[in-house]
């Protein structure tokens, strides 16, 4: 039983948790996605990049919501996208869509089940998406190099393109491993909020896990 | 390089000190409201310094410029204060009660006028026609000076010289929005979030893709009038 003030707070924060992409297709806001769609297309060269990491420095940023409407967005355009939650401690990506998360991520590591069966196929455009999964105990040693590796390869070869969101950089060690195996980071920055010692901290860290920083997205609070 | 980043950064400085004040005008309000209201409170209720009033004698010395001078001093000269002091049976030494007299010339003329001022305005009266009426009388002991008029006695003044009621808030509203200005200086140099796109930039070596904006806001939610014939919709296909 979780007390009732952490109640109320998920519920505030799935209030804010909203496709906008999806529910205001013209809106301001839905342009801005779109602008940034746009940007990440020009960034891959000739369409070599498809698996991008969604990060940022610390928890709270917007990163989920970010990449969520981004897949949205990217679905729209007739893509085939597929939306990994590769956030375990923290998945949220289901919530956001509304759909069941009984089998996802952490089934097709420990081989359980396998891609095809944990994607769950939205109506919207081409979007696919695997949630986080039931809970793991040990998701470090679940997104271990060789696995992850193995898994993006194949998929791959199914989508147009591939969109991670993932834990923080700072608070956890996952991120870095799947920064080392994606095509591209994309860090989401909380204007305000984000500290600059913070921002210096993860770009290191990135350089270390020699993941390839592509871009940033700024969240305006 | 680093020269036109210097152009740069002076360029926007003005900008940006608008901008700092600008986000942290609450702050500057808040603190002004509070020194003002404070300002006020002194003002009203703990301030209790006394009041002066001040009047003033005339009277006329029929002697030349030089010789007036030294008249004029005689006026204050101790022998006379003591003298005052005994009439009026006043407690002060007549070193005080002669800072209390301004004797000055009125333009260019034999008038001279004796300012005094005190806490009591029926006091100040008493002094300066008890110090007229005694400078008159002594001086013809002292020096041997007989030509001193009496022109007009004092009145009684019931308008306070020093009433500053309305300075004090004056500068309290002015020290608080400095006082302001400054917190919010000192808060944003405290703040070390990143603010523009150029620092991130410049910290990541890579561009910034994309700006999202606060999705809680109404209005962005809003459909863009502008674009509407474009029909920018998005659809969704399956093929």
């Amino acid at each position: 039983m979780k007390p009732l003030i952490f109640k109320k707070r998920e519920l505030k924060n799935l209030k804010k948790r909203n496709l906008v992409t999806l529910s205001h297709p013209d809106s301001i806001l839905s342009d801005q996605f779109r602008t940034i769609r746009a940007n990440i297309y020009f960034l891959t060269e000739e369409r070599k990049n498809k698996v991008f990491l969604i990060t940022s420095t610390e928890k709270g940023e917007g990163k989920s919501t970010i990449t969520a409407n981004l897949a949205v967005s990217m679905a729209q355009q007739k893509e085939k996208v597929l939306l990994i939650d590769a956030n375990l401690r923290e998945a949220v990506i289901h919530t956001i869509f509304k759909i069941p998360n009984s089998i996802g991520l952490t089934n097709v590591l420990t081989k359980q089940v396998s891609l095809e069966e944990a994607v769950f196929r939205t109506d919207i455009g081409n979007l696919d998406i695997l949630t986080s999964g039931s809970i793991s105990y040990n998701p470090v040693e679940l997104l271990a190099t060789e696995i992850v590796q193995e898994l993006l390869n194949k998929i791959v070869n199914v989508y147009d393109i591939v969109l991670i969101d993932s834990p923080s950089v700072l608070e956890f060690t996952e991120s870095r491993v799947i920064a080392n195996q994606c095509d591209g980071v994309v860090l989401v920055i909380n204007r305000g909020k984000t500290e600059l010692e913070k921002t210096i901290e993860a770009k290191r860290i990135l350089d270390i896990a020699h993941g390839k920083l592509v871009g940033a997205i700024i969240n305006e609070k | 390089m680093n020269v036109k980043k210097d152009v740069k950064r002076k360029e926007i400085d003005l900008k940006e000190y608008f901008d700092v004040i600008k986000n942290r005008i609450w702050v500057i309000i808040i603190i002004t409201i509070f020194t003002t209201s404070a300002g006020y409170i002194y003002n009203n209720f703990f301030k209790n310094d006394t009041l002066l009033y001040q009047t003033s004698t005339r009277i006329i010395i029929g002697a030349d410029n030089e010789y007036m001078k030294t008249l004029m001093v005689m006026i204050k000269d101790p022998t006379i204060m003591e003298k005052v002091k005994n009439v009026l049976h006043l407690s002060r030494s007549s070193e005080e009660l002669a800072k209390q007299i301004e004797v000055l010339k009125v333009d260019d003329s034999t008038v001279v006028s004796i300012s005094v001022t005190d806490t009591d305005p029926k006091m100040a009266v008493s002094i300066a026609n008890e110090t007229a009426r005694i400078f008159k009388n002594e001086i013809v002991n002292i020096l041997k000076f007989k030509d001193v008029q009496l022109l007009s006695p004092a009145k009684e003044n019931l308008y306070p010289i020093n009433q500053s009621h309305n300075n004090i808030i004056k500068i309290t509203v002015a020290l608080g929005i400095v006082f302001g200005i400054g917190i919010a200086f000192l808060l944003d140099s405290l703040d070390g979030t990143i603010k523009r796109e150029s620092e991130i930039e410049e910290i990541l070596e890579v561009p910034v893709i994309g700006l999202v904006s606060n999705m809680n806001k109404k209005k962005l939610l809003n459909d863009r009038k502008k674009y509407k014939n474009l029909n920018l919709k998005g659809e969704t296909i399956d093929i």
